[in-house]
């Protein structure tokens, strides 16, 4: 039974490390905690339903449909709810985002009725098992994408020149700018990347549970929190690092403690850490300077 | 001379609430009003919904007709998030409010326990559906429950699985909360009783959890020959599409939290033969039945589920409470309370100790629809 | 898409009617705030007993009016509670996203003692007060290795396998299906058991909770939390113990936070987990920080402010929460130092913008890192 627990646990960790890694870039570059990103996640997901049910399209232009939509969504929400905030005390940004969330829930709500909506079944999930590892088509394009996603965003972070304003703007804004850096169009697109990551996390998640409803986002929000905080907030590897300890620990304990204390074994994990190396695993610590 | 003017304006404060406060409260009107008190928002905001849309369409019906002795019914609908710390604001609100006559609602049985003691003093007459027990403990006369209690219902769902489907190991995977919990005692209590084994008892959290994967694959260790899983339509379907491709084979018996038509829609083949427990269903024809399914289709291009009817039923019941016991709220609870056979479309409606005497119906998914089973309790 | 257009319309429409509302409001905020900083103390001291008054009467006249009645006592009871992790992070300046969890021990303590033990009421609320406050001691401590956003995650934390505790320790908690059937508490014979009794007994505990907030921003201890809050850095280099001054707010917090839920079990006779989830904690801390963070005026127009508007609001059901987010977005945009801001107050910042630059620098801390 280990066996199947610990890919079960890879499994859900996986998804935990896609919606993970669009709230860690969002947090490492504007050093917000997006609680608006399970809701984008939402959004992306209900943006690929209506392509697939109402517009009729396929797969692929679905998914597109869900990450564009979703990562406007994002950009507005940065541009009439973030930006005018962003020189006020952050915690102005904290509630910011607390109330963006709070309407996209209910937006969804109201504009695709509250019900759970079934997605089609578009992709073939057959069982494959590897010594006593067992994994589903989905559950390993999952994984998959994760992997090749951290690849790409460590790419673009550490080594392309919008890579580089990035984390300028990521240490100190005033001096980007001085430094000729629109940091505007840099937050905007690190918006736009952070959406479109939380969306294809959404639809991929909504496919493999056959399902979304617009209160999908506010666990997987959540969740997604943890995992990048374990990881190291703002670190990539991280987030995937943090969403499979979560997932596999969630799964241990679900079965050998009580699957009723589930979520209070990934929380017990994370203050474990957050005590150990207060930065998170593969987190720098920064020194205060006096 | 400061002081004058602060004293001035305090004194005007007061003097406009109390007037603003007391002119809203002396209106007339020709119009009865009944109240809905249902999640709209939040985790169960599907249910409230469908309960709405179903006592709209119990009203419209009336209102076509010309009303009660001449008077339109309106319905006022009241969000309680599913929340109990909201339930009692809303409850409250529709206590004081002299025009509302009677209230029906909280879906979650945490809401109605939560609020049962403010209608209680307001002497409102309530119909509810959820099904904790603890909710017609006798001290609560004017409330009315119109589904089983979840003890009732365990029973005979414990009775079904081991006589009817001859089950003797029975695993149980229940949603934390109050219905989930309540039911998997109940269940637990009666099967043993009858010489049943409970091999495992896993449980998850509504709205939350979408991965059962860990739950199931403890179960499957254990080697069940039946899964209870008392919880609502959507985790259900989860549950079974998961339980499918980690393998399970095991026959399902679920209760009326997933008879709707939204189990098959999102489970698929997954819940393919599944057994559950309802109220409702609209094959099994109830004077009114066949009408009620036709006006939902019509009204909202869907199916209505067991909370619809049941909602339904409440409204027509309320209703002909008006007509016959008049318009107040004393004359609707005395109605209630000595009301025999009244015709609901699931099933003839009495009260016993504020408690509906009904049975239950079970339900069956088969080549993607809903059907009664071949062998009923 | 009929549906999408008609709800953007509407929520386009009530974004623009908020948006007028608050730019008025934020007009009417600043003039009442230049207006007290200006007023001599004798003046304030007679609108202070002006407002105790009216509070006093105020439900008196409301007697045949038990929804508003209701209100009223929630929103004191949202008081409490504001003012309780306002002392946190407005006073010390420490993000604490977890705070319904000591609500939530307050209301438990109480409903376990006088429903299982039959326990007065008058010891279960202080008893309430200090397990709650052992409980703030026990997430103080973490606060000294943490800060900002980690500082919030870990109270989110602490939050939710709080609630995770009491929903599956049945034996304990009945879990999901909660208490039922919390007595009335009696005083020597005198049984409160009306709305009109509860609103005094509350106004009694947000009296004290005032008093005490009061009293500690202008003692030592006080003006030490304040400038920890600011620059704990600076503050340690004066000779500030900031670390016993942190464990102080948290235990203090918590504690009126557990009475706060000692009273709301009494009064709703019923606890259940889902009341004290992550949502709570949220909502309290959106009082504290429209109301303005540190401010204890504010603290209680914000507590009042966000507990009416959902009642309010409750007729139009579906659109409640839709239009309480984009308030709170309209409330952070337009006025970000919150209603009733400290240095408004104070009569110190005469533009918002320089005021802003204050305190952003003396809240970099909570964002940490």
């Amino acid at each position: 039974m280990f066996m199947e627990q610990l890919s079960n646990g890879i499994a859900l960790g996986s998804i935990y490390a896609l919606t993970a890694i669009g709230f860690t870039m969002v947090y490492g570059i504007i050093r917000l905690i997006n609680f608006v990103h399970g809701d984008i996640y939402m959004m992306g997901a209900f943006f690929a339903l209506t392509g697939l049910t109402v517009l009729g399209l396929p797969l692929i232009p679905s998914f597109l449909l869900g990450m564009i939509g979703a990562s406007i969504v994002g950009v507005l929400l940065a541009k009439f709810a973030y930006s005018p905030v962003f020189k006020a005390p952050r915690i102005n940004l904290l509630l910011c985002a607390i109330g963006a969330a709070i309407f996209l829930e209910n937006f969804a709500m109201l504009v695709w009725g509250p019900e759970t909506q079934s997605f089609p079944t578009l992709i073939e999930n057959k069982t494959y098992s590897i010594f006593g590892f067992k994994a589903t088509t989905l559950q390993l394009i999952i994984l998959g994408v994760s992997i090749a996603l951290v690849l790409i965003l460590t790419y673009i972070v550490k080594y392309t020149k919008l890579g580089r304003a990035m984390r300028c703007t990521s240490q100190d804004m005033e001096a980007a700018k001085l430094m000729g850096i629109n940091t505007n169009r840099v937050v905007y697109f690190t918006f736009m990347i952070g959406s479109s990551l939380g969306a294809a996390a959404g639809v991929l998640v909504g496919m493999y549970y056959k399902a979304a409803y617009p209160m999908m986002g506010f666990t997987a929000g959540l969740k997604a929190f943890v995992s990048a905080v374990i990881g190291g907030i703002g670190n990539i590897p991280g987030a995937m690092l943090g969403g499979l300890i979560m997932g596999v620990s969630e799964s241990l304990g679900a079965a050998y403690i009580s699957s009723g204390y589930r979520d209070a074994i990934a929380f017990i994990i994370l203050i474990f850490i957050l005590l150990v190396k207060p930065s998170g695993i593969l987190g720098k610590s920064v020194k205060e300077k006096v | 001379m400061k002081k004058i003017i602060v004293i001035a304006i305090m004194m005007a404060l007061l003097v406009t609430l109390v007037t603003g406060c007391s002119a809203t409260s002396s209106s007339e009107s020709s119009e009865i009003y009944i109240a809905s008190a249902n999640p709209m928002t939040g985790d169960s905001a599907q249910f409230g919904d469908m309960k709405v849309k179903a006592i709209e369409l119990a009203l419209e019906e009336v209102n076509k007709n010309g009303g009660i002795d001449g008077k339109q019914v309106k319905l006022l609908v009241g969000d309680d998030t599913g929340n109990p710390k909201e339930a009692p604001n809303v409850a409250q609100k529709f206590s004081s409010d002299k025009k509302v006559l009677a209230v029906i609602g909280h879906w979650n049985s945490s809401c109605t326990l939560a609020a049962r003691g403010i209608y209680e003093s307001a002497g409102i007459p309530v119909i509810t559906d959820s099904v904790n027990k603890a909710i017609t403990d006798g001290t609560t006369p004017h409330i009315f429950r119109i589904s089983l209690t979840d003890t009732t219902q365990a029973q005979h769902l414990a009775k079904y699985a081991y006589e009817v489907m001859g089950k003797r190991k029975a695993a149980i995977l229940f949603t934390a909360n109050d219905f989930g919990t309540g039911l998997k005692e109940d269940f637990t209590a009666t099967f043993t009783e009858l010489g049943g084994e409970i091999v495992a008892t896993e449980t998850y959290f509504e709205g939350q959890s979408k991965d059962f994967s860990p739950q199931l694959t403890k179960i499957k260790s254990k080697n069940p020959d039946l899964i209870f899983i008392p919880g609502y339509y959507v985790e259900t379907a989860l549950i079974a599409q998961q339980a499918q491709s980690s393998g399970i084979d095991v026959p399902m018996l679920g209760t009326d939290g997933i008879s709707s038509e939204e189990l098959v829609k999102l489970g698929g083949d997954a819940v393919e033969g599944i057994k559950f427990a309802g109220f409702f269903h609209p094959e099994v024809e109830y004077p009114g039945t066949k009408e009620f399914v036709e006006a939902f289709r019509v009204k909202y291009n869907k199916e209505p589920d067991t909370y619809a009817a049941l909602a339904y039923d409440s409204a027509k019941l309320l209703l002909e409470a008006m007509s016959q016991g008049g318009a107040t709220r004393e004359g609707i609870k005395k109605y209630l309370d000595n009301v025999k056979d009244f015709p609901g479309v699931a099933g003839p409606i009495a009260f016993e100790g504020n408690d509906v005497t009904r049975g239950i119906i079970i339900l069956t998914v088969k080549d993607g629809k809903i059907v009664p089973a071949d062998i009923q309790p | 898409m009929a549906n999408l257009s008609r709800v953007l319309f509407n929520l386009v429409l009530a974004t623009a009617i908020l948006f007028g509302l608050i730019k008025i409001l934020s007009k009417a905020f600043d003039f009442v705030a230049r207006y007290i900083s200006s007023i001599d103390k004798k003046t304030k001291r007679f609108i202070n007993i002006g407002i105790a008054l009216m509070v006093a009467i105020w439900p008196i006249v409301f007697i045949n009016q038990p929804y508003v009645l209701r209100t009223s006592i929630i929103v004191l009871l949202y008081i409490v509670l504001a003012l309780s992790l306002n002392i946190v992070l407005g006073f010390a300046g420490q993000l604490s996203i977890g705070h319904s969890a000591f609500y939530a021990i307050g209301a438990y303590v109480t409903a376990l003692l006088t429903v299982n033990f039959q326990i007065s009421f008058w010891i279960a609320l202080p008893t309430s007060a200090l397990i709650a406050a052992l409980f703030g001691l026990l997430l103080g401590i973490p606060t000294l290795r943490l800060k900002g956003d980690y500082l919030a995650i870990t109270t989110i934390g602490f939050g939710e396998i709080l609630r995770l505790v009491l929903i599956n320790w049945t034996n304990l908690t009945r879990g999901p299906a909660g208490i039922p059937g919390i007595p009335f508490p009696k005083i020597f014979g005198f049984m409160i058991n009306t709305n009109l009794r509860y609103y005094y007994l509350i106004l009694v505990l947000v009296m004290f909770t005032i008093f005490v907030s009061y009293r500690l921003l202008n003692s030592r201890l006080g003006r030490g939390l304040i400038a920890v809050r600011d620059d704990e850095i600076a503050a340690e280099a004066m000779g500030i113990k900031s670390t016993y001054l942190k464990i102080l707010a948290f235990v203090l917090g918590a504690a009126f936070a557990g009475i706060a839920g000692s009273f709301f079990a009494t009064y709703i006779h019923y606890v259940n987990p889902d009341n004290f989830n992550y949502m709570e904690s949220v909502l309290i801390l959106c009082m504290v920080v429209l109301g303005g963070v540190g401010s204890i005026p504010g603290v209680i127009l914000g507590a009042t402010v966000l507990t009416i508007i959902p009642e309010a609001l409750r007729d139009i059901a579906t659109y409640r929460y839709a239009i309480y987010g984009i308030l709170l977005i309209l409330m952070m945009i337009i006025r970000p130092q919150g209603m009733l801001s400290m240095a408004s107050l104070k009569g110190g910042a005469k533009s918002e913008n320089s005021g802003n630059k204050k305190r952003n620098k003396g809240l970099r801390g909570l964002s940490g890192s």
